[in-house]
C-alpha cells in the first residue's frame, strides 16, 4: 500500500513520511506557531512556540482537549494564569497571556531552555543546594503575594545549562485571596512531596512547600522522596529533617529561611543539633524538670546523712547514733527528715513524670522518625560554660580548704549544689536525647560524665561526715 | 530503599549498566532484538544469503548481542547500535567470526522468536541494495514501535476515537479539508488542528525515545531521526 499524497510506503496503515516530514508548526492560536513538543506533566501538554507578532519564542500549554468542555477545568486553567501573572521573581515562569478560540485553550509562557532537575540523575550535594535555595527564593516571592504552589517536585523546576532554576506548573496552585477552585480537604499533590498534614485536609500553606521543598532537596540528593523513617543525608541533615518535620509549626517558618539554613555550615557547636528546635524546648523542659527533682532527692538524701547538733530534746525520726556532746547538746550522726524527701518525690510526682510523659506523648503522636544518628551530641555554649564554671568553682573551693587557706562552713550547700545542678542538666538533658535518638544510653558520653560528676558533691559530703566522726 | 524511581532510565543505560544480566535488562535486550531482527534479516537476504542461513545469520548476529561484552564493543563503535549491528552482520558475513559465534552459541540455538508471516513478506519485498534494506525496514520497525506507543497511550486515556481521527487523516488518502473533517466529527477547526497536531507532536517525542534506546549520546538521537526521515522519503 503506498499514500496517495507522496507515494511513501504505509507503516500499519498510516503514511509515516506525512505523519512525521509536513513540518510543525501546524498549529496556529492567535499570533502563535505552535511547535514540537516540550513536555508533558499530570494534566496538561507544552510545546515550544512563536509568537510570530512579538517575534521571540514562547512555550504554550494547551489544556487537553478531553478537558476543554469541562467549565471547572477551563476555569482552572485560566486561574492558573491568574496566579503566575501575580508573582514576578526572576526564578518562576513568567506568563505571557492566555487565550482560547473555538474551544481550544492555551497558555503562553516564557521559554525555558531547560529540563527538569531530575533530568539528568542525582546532583552533586553542591549543585542540589543552589537549585533547592533558587526555588526557596521562588516560593518566597509567590507566598508573598498570597500564592501556595502545592504541587513542587522535580518534574516542575525547571534547570537551565547556567543552573539558574525555572519554577513551573501553578496547576494546582492556590491563593489566600478568591475563590478557591480545589475545595479544601482535596489532597492534591504528588506522593513523597506532600506534606502529611495535606492528607488531613489542611488549609493551603506555605508550610507544605517548605516540606516540598525539603522532599526535593533530599531526593535530588539521594535519588529517591524521603519515605518511612528515612535517614537525610549528613551534609545537610539538620535543615532537611527540620523542613520535612511532620509537625508544619516544627518547620522553616518561610522558604528563605530554609535556604538560608541551608547555606550556614553544618554547625557541631548547636544544641541538639538534628533535633527541630521546638522539640529541643521539649526536650530541655522534661530535662529541667528531671534535674530539679532529682537535686531535691539529692539534697533530701544528703541531710539524712548530715550530723546535726539539737540542744533540747532530739526528735523521734532521727534514728540512730545520738552522742551527748560536753555542752549538753545532742549530735545525730543519720536522721530522717520528712520535709526535704516530701518536697523531692512531690517534684518527681508532679512535676518531672507529668513533663517526661507528655514529652513521650509527643514523639508518640508525632510518630517521629529517628533522628540522623551521625549527628553529634553536643551542649550549647552557655549551658556548658556555665556548668563548667560551677564545678571549676567546686573543685577550687575544695583545693582551697585542703590548702588551709580558708573553709567555709562544709554545710554550705550553694557551691556544691550548683556543681550538682549542672552535672544532673547533663545527665538528664544526654538520657532523653539519648532516649529520643534510641541509642544505648550507658554509652553516651554525656550520660556517663555527668554521672560521675553528679557522684562527687555527694561523695565530697559523705567524705567530710565520716571525717567529722573521726 | 524502595523508594520509586524519580530519575529516568533509557534502555540503553539498562543495557549497558547491567551488562545484560539483571532481567530488566534481559527485557530490555529482547525489545531491542525484537526491533533488530528483521533489518537484519533483510540484509543477510539482500546479500543473497538463502531462508534458513539468512534467519541462522540473524541467529548469530543475535546472539554475539546478548554475550555479556556486547556493550562495550558497541560502545566501542560509537555507541550506534543501528551502525554496529549492521556492521556486525556484514562481518559475520564476510566469516570472520563464524567460528568464533558457533562455539559461543553452542549449536544453533534460538535466540530471538523470527515472525514467519513478516519473514514472508520481506522475502516478497523488491531487491534492495543490502544497506538500503537494512535502514529500510528500520526505519518501518522504529515507526511501528512508536505508533504502537501513541495506540496504547491514547487507549490508556480513553482517546481510542480521537486517534482514529488522526489515523484516519494520515492514511494515504487525499487530505479532507479541515472544515469538512470538522464538520463530520462535530468539532471545530482549531480543535480538528490541535488535534492532529498534538499527536504527531506526541508521535514525534515516541519516536525521539524509541531512537534514544538505542545510543549512547543523546547528541546522536538527532541525526538518527533525520536518517529515517530520509529513509522514509527514499
Ligand atoms: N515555560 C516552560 N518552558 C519549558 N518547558 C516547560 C515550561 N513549562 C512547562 N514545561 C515542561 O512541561 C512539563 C509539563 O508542564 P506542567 O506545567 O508541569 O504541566 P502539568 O500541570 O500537566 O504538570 C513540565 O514538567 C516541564 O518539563
Ligand atoms: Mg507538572
Amino acid at each position: 500500500m503506498e499514500c496517495a499524497r507522496c507515494g511513501a510506503g504505509l507503516v500499519q496503515g498510516v503514511c509515516a513520511r506525512c505523519f512525521l516530514s509536513e513540518p510543525l508548526p501546524s498549529l496556529v492560536l492567535g499570533d502563535l506557531e505552535v511547535g514540537e513538543e516540550i513536555g508533558r506533566g499530570g494534566m496538561s501538554t507544552v510545546y515550544r512556540a512563536r509568537n510570530t507578532a512579538l517575534d521571540r519564542p514562547a512555550a504554550v500549554k494547551l489544556l487537553p482537549e478531553s478537558l476543554a468542555d469541562d467549565p471547572a477545568m477551563v476555569a482552572r486553567f485560566r486561574r492558573e494564569a491568574q496566579l503566575l501573572a501575580k508573582v514576578d521573581h526572576p526564578a518562576v515562569v513568567r506568563v505571557f497571556g492566555a487565550g482560547s478560540h473555538e474551544g481550544v485553550h492555551w497558555l503562553e509562557m516564557e521559554l525555558v531552555e531547560g529540563e527538569p532537575v531530575h533530568a539528568r540523575g542525582p546532583l552533586a550535594p553542591g549543585e542540589a543546594v543552589a537549585v533547592v535555595q533558587q526555588l526557596c527564593a521562588a516560593l518566597d516571592a509567590a507566598h508573598e503575594v498570597g500564592v501556595v504552589h502545592r504541587d513542587v517536585k522535580p518534574a516542575n523546576v525547571l534547570i537551565r545549562p547556567d543552573g539558574s532554576v525555572k519554577l513551573v506548573d501553578f496547576g494546582i496552585a492556590s491563593s489566600s485571596a478568591g475563590r478557591r477552585l480545589t475545595r479544601t480537604g482535596n489532597a492534591v499533590g504528588t506522593p513523597g512531596f506532600m506534606a502529611p498534614e495535606i492528607l488531613s485536609g489542611a488549609e493551603p500553606s506555605k508550610a507544605m512547600d517548605v516540606f516540598a521543598a525539603g522532599a526535593l532537596l533530599y531526593t535530588l540528593m539521594t535519588g529517591h522522596p524521603p519515605e518511612g523513617a528515612f535517614e537525610p543525608p549528613p551534609a545537610h541533615a539538620e535543615a532537611i529533617r527540620r523542613a520535612l518535620a511532620p509537625e508544619p509549626s516544627a518547620r522553616f517558618a518561610t522558604a528563605g529561611e530554609f535556604a538560608a539554613a541551608l547555606s550556614r555550615p553544618a554547625q557541631t557547636t548547636a544544641l541538639h543539633p538534628g533535633l527541630p528546635p521546638d522539640e529541643v524546648v521539649w526536650l530541655r523542659a522534661a530535662a529541667a524538670a528531671w534535674t530539679l527533682a532529682s537535686a531535691a532527692m539529692l539534697y533530701a538524701l544528703l541531710l539524712c546523712v548530715t550530723p546535726k547538733v539539737y540542744e533540747g530534746d532530739v526528735p523521734p525520726l532521727v534514728v540512730q547514733g545520738v552522742r551527748e556532746l560536753a555542752d549538753g547538746t545532742k549530735l545525730s550522726m543519720a536522721r530522717f527528715e520528712v520535709m526535704p524527701l516530701l518536697v523531692g518525690l512531690a517534684v518527681v510526682l508532679f512535676l518531672a513524670a507529668p513533663a517526661h510523659g507528655a514529652l513521650l506523648g509527643r514523639w508518640r503522636r508525632l510518630s517521629l522518625p529517628a533522628p540522623s544518628s551521625e549527628v553529634r551530641l553536643a551542649h550549647g555554649p552557655w549551658s556548658f560554660g556555665l556548668g563548667v564554671v560551677l564545678c571549676g568553682a567546686y573543685l577550687g573551693r575544695i583545693a582551697l580548704e585542703t590548702q588551709g587557706v580558708f573553709t567555709l562552713s562544709p554545710y554550705v550547700p550553694l557551691v556544691a549544689g550548683l556543681a550538682e545542678v549542672a552535672a544532673l542538666w547533663w545527665f538528664w538533658t544526654a538520657v532523653l536525647e539519648g532516649t529520643r535518638r534510641g541509642r544505648a544510653l550507658m554509652r553516651e558520653p554525656m550520660v556517663v560524665f555527668g554521672f560521675l560528676l553528679g557522684l562527687i558533691p555527694p561523695v565530697h559530703n559523705l567524705a567530710r561526715y565520716l571525717e567529722t566522726l573521726g | 530503599m524502595t523508594g520509586a524511581r524519580v530519575f529516568p532510565t533509557t534502555r540503553w543505560s539498562l543495557v549497558v549498566s547491567a551488562r545484560g544480566d539483571s532481567p530488566s535488562a534481559r527485557r530490555a535486550l529482547q525489545e531491542l532484538l525484537s526491533t533488530y531482527w528483521s533489518p537484519l534479516y533483510a540484509f543477510a537476504r539482500s546479500k543473497g544469503l538463502a531462508r534458513e542461513d539468512a534467519e541462522d545469520a540473524v541467529q548469530a548476529v543475535c546472539a554475539r548481542l546478548i554475550q555479556a561484552e556486547f556493550a562495550a564493543r558497541v560502545e566501542a563503535d560509537r555507541g550506534r547500535l543501528r551502525a554496529y549491528l549492521r556492521a556486525s552482520l556484514a562481518n559475520h558475513l564476510r566469516g570472520q567470526h563464524e567460528r568464533e559465534t558457533r562455539q559461543k552459541r553452542g549449536g544453533d540455538a534460538v535466540v530471538v522468536e523470527l515472525d514467519g508471516a513478516l519473514l514472508d513478506r520481506l522475502d516478497a519485498a523488491p531487491h534492495l541494495d543490502p544497506g538500503d534494506a537494512f535502514d529500510r525496514q528500520w526505519a518501518r520497525q522504529v515507526m511501528e514501535r512508536a505508533l504502537a506507543r501513541l495506540e496504547e497511550e491514547f487507549e490508556a486515556e480513553g482517546r481510542s476515537g480521537p486517534l482514529g481521527v488522526v489515523r484516519a487523516y494520515f492514511s494515504g488518502q487525499e487530505l479532507p479539508p479541515y472544515g469538512e473533517l470538522a464538520a463530520t466529527h462535530d468539532t471545530t477547526v482549531t480543535r480538528i488542528k490541535s488535534l492532529l497536531h498534538r499527536a504527531r507532536a506526541r508521535f514525534r517525542v515516541h519516536l525521539r525515545d524509541e531512537i534514544a534506546d538505542t545510543v549512547r549520546d543523546p547528541a546522536d538521537v538527532d541525526s538518527e531521526l533525520s536518517t529515517l526521515i530520509a529513509v522514509l522519503s527514499a
